[in-house]
């Protein structure tokens, strides 16, 4: 067993930034002020097949065009102008980065994602940027399998409803029987 | 309690204007609807009255988007809806039925972006035309009581004691909705705001 | 920007006292004269009386809404000529404006050169 010995904060710092770039079960990469590419998380490689060693230090902008076609680059420009956080949720945006989707049952033909962009500061500074980038795919599958179940148990209701109402049409209520007319 | 005058009123109002055509741009842009927007109301009240002024309008659970700023003013920022109007939201922004909001995510994170598209107008708005330097911690959905809202605001929070409340009511595919922004400022915060609101009225004219 | 030769009166139809007070300084500063209305229906009235070149008119107002106020003005005077100035930027927005006879679309906050270059192009329409 590994032993547990007190550290000074700059160790701790890099550990806390290993564990981050390793085992976050999310994409993080930042950017500097000029949005070249500073850092590039475990996940980021896996998923975007490009290795941090390749990406880093590359504009961003340049790397991901698509960024700029979907008018996402202005949230990286008030992020470093004004500080503001975004939130792009799946809903509105599918994806922050098209990339392959890991639930080909999804159908979906990009991994659908929920990501945050904000300012990366040192202290009152802005000094880049830095996104997350979550991977909804199974939260999707969930949602899709509760909505179906929803939908079932509502059909059986109104199904239910249906039986126990008496009809115009002659719909015998259980237990009664039709007497033909004198 | 702090009271602001016709004038400061007026030009709050018309920062908000700018907010809120700022927040519908960029809604209406996502998803392709036009949202229409009615003028926004405002009114300040102490915290220890917020659930009070606000009971009577926003019924049952509420969810709250929640902002942290920082910087030249200082508070926290809310977006509140009523759960259904919240669920009708996510469900005219992303033509999917809304399921329960406890239960659907995506709903939750919908309604997250928009309460952050709306706190980044209005706060951005004020720091740009006021030329106040504000910063924002990332936006979080609650779902609660107002009372449970309110609540955490005045245990988290030393020296915050005034809020400012903005009724923001639009028209969205034919629907109306009602939310409200609430921008909680300690009375420092309060006073530079309201310092630097004169100082862009007057610059106007 | 050349001020007009004879005295040109705009209309300025906001709910805002701080932006009717900002557009009057603005406007009287090139040279206009202007009268104001604080909403819609007091907007139609103003307009008979007042006999402006030009209306000036906010979107986002309580009771009348801009874009129906201007439609009113345009049943009651076809050549009547609106610049609308909202802070309500959606594109669908201008679109509106401009298919309900609108002539031009100025975005709030205000910004005094952009004010006036409006007023300039609307009276250059239809000069001979």
């Amino acid at each position: 067993m590994a032993p547990l010995v007190r550290s000074d904060s700059t160790r701790l710092q890099t550990a806390v930034s290993r564990w981050l770039s390793e085992l976050t079960r999310a994409g993080v990469f930042a950017t500097d002020a000029d949005l070249k590419v500073v850092a590039w998380n475990q996940w980021m490689e896996i998923h975007t097949q490009r290795p941090a060693a390749e990406i880093i230090g590359r504009p961003l902008l340049d790397e991901f065009p698509e960024l700029v076609s979907r008018e996402v680059d202005r949230r990286y420009r008030t992020a470093l102008r004004d500080g503001r956080v975004s939130t792009l949720s799946h809903g509105l945006h599918g994806y922050l980065l098209a990339l392959p989707p890991t639930h080909p049952d999804l159908g979906l033909a990009h991994m659908p994602q929920s990501s945050h962009i904000g300012p990366l500061m040192d202290g009152e500074a802005i000094i880049g940027t830095v996104t997350t980038i979550e991977n909804v795919s199974e939260r999707l599958t969930s949602e899709t399998e509760l909505r179906r179940q929803i939908e079932a148990h509502r059909v059986a209701r109104a199904t239910a409803e249906t039986v126990r109402k008496p009809t115009l049409g002659g719909a015998v209520p259980p237990g009664r029987m039709m007497l033909p007319p004198r | 309690m702090k009271q602001l005058t016709v004038g400061q009123t007026d030009a709050l109002v018309e920062l908000l204007n700018i907010a809120f055509g700022r927040a519908a741009a960029s809604l209406s842009k996502l998803t392709g609807h036009r949202v229409q927007l009615e003028v926004p109301q405002i009114t300040m009240c102490p915290i220890d009255e917020l659930s009070v002024y606000l009971r009577p309008m926003i019924q049952g659970e509420v969810a709250s988007v929640h902002q942290i700023f920082s910087g030249s003013v200082v508070g926290d920022a809310f977006m509140l809806l009523d759960g259904q109007s919240a669920a009708i939201l996510k469900e005219l922004l992303t033509n999917e039925p809304a399921m329960p909001l406890e239960i659907d995510a995506s709903a939750r994170e919908v309604v997250t972006e928009v309460g952050n598209i709306l706190l980044n107008a209005c706060l951005g708005t004020f720091g740009n035309v006021l030329k106040v330097q504000v910063s924002f911690s990332v936006p979080h959905l609650t779902l609660e009581s107002l009372e449970g809202v309110v609540g955490s605001l005045a245990v988290g929070q030393e020296g915050l004691r005034h809020a400012l409340i903005v009724h923001a009511a639009f028209r969205l595919r034919g629907s109306s909705l009602t939310g409200y922004v609430v921008i909680v400022l300690s009375v420092a915060s309060i006073d530079r705001l309201v310092r630097a609101v004169d100082q862009w009225a007057s610059e106007q004219t | 920007m050349k001020g007009p030769e004879m005295t040109v009166k705009v209309l300025v139809v906001d709910d805002s006292a701080l932006a009717r007070r900002t557009l009057r300084e603005i406007l009287e500063g090139a040279g206009y004269e202007v009268a104001e209305a604080s909403d819609g229906l007091n907007a139609l009235e103003r307009y008979f009386i007042e006999k402006p070149t030009i209306v000036m008119l906010d979107l986002v107002m309580k009771g009348m809404y801009g874009l129906d106020v201007l439609t009113k003005l345009r049943e009651l005077d076809p050549d009547v000529k609106v610049i609308v100035v909202s802070a309500d930027i959606q594109t669908s927005s201008h679109e509106l404006v401009y298919d309900a006879g609108g002539i031009s679309f100025v975005n709030k906050p205000f910004d005094r050169h952009e004010i006036l270059t409006a007023v300039d192009a609307a009276l250059a329409r239809g000069v001979a």
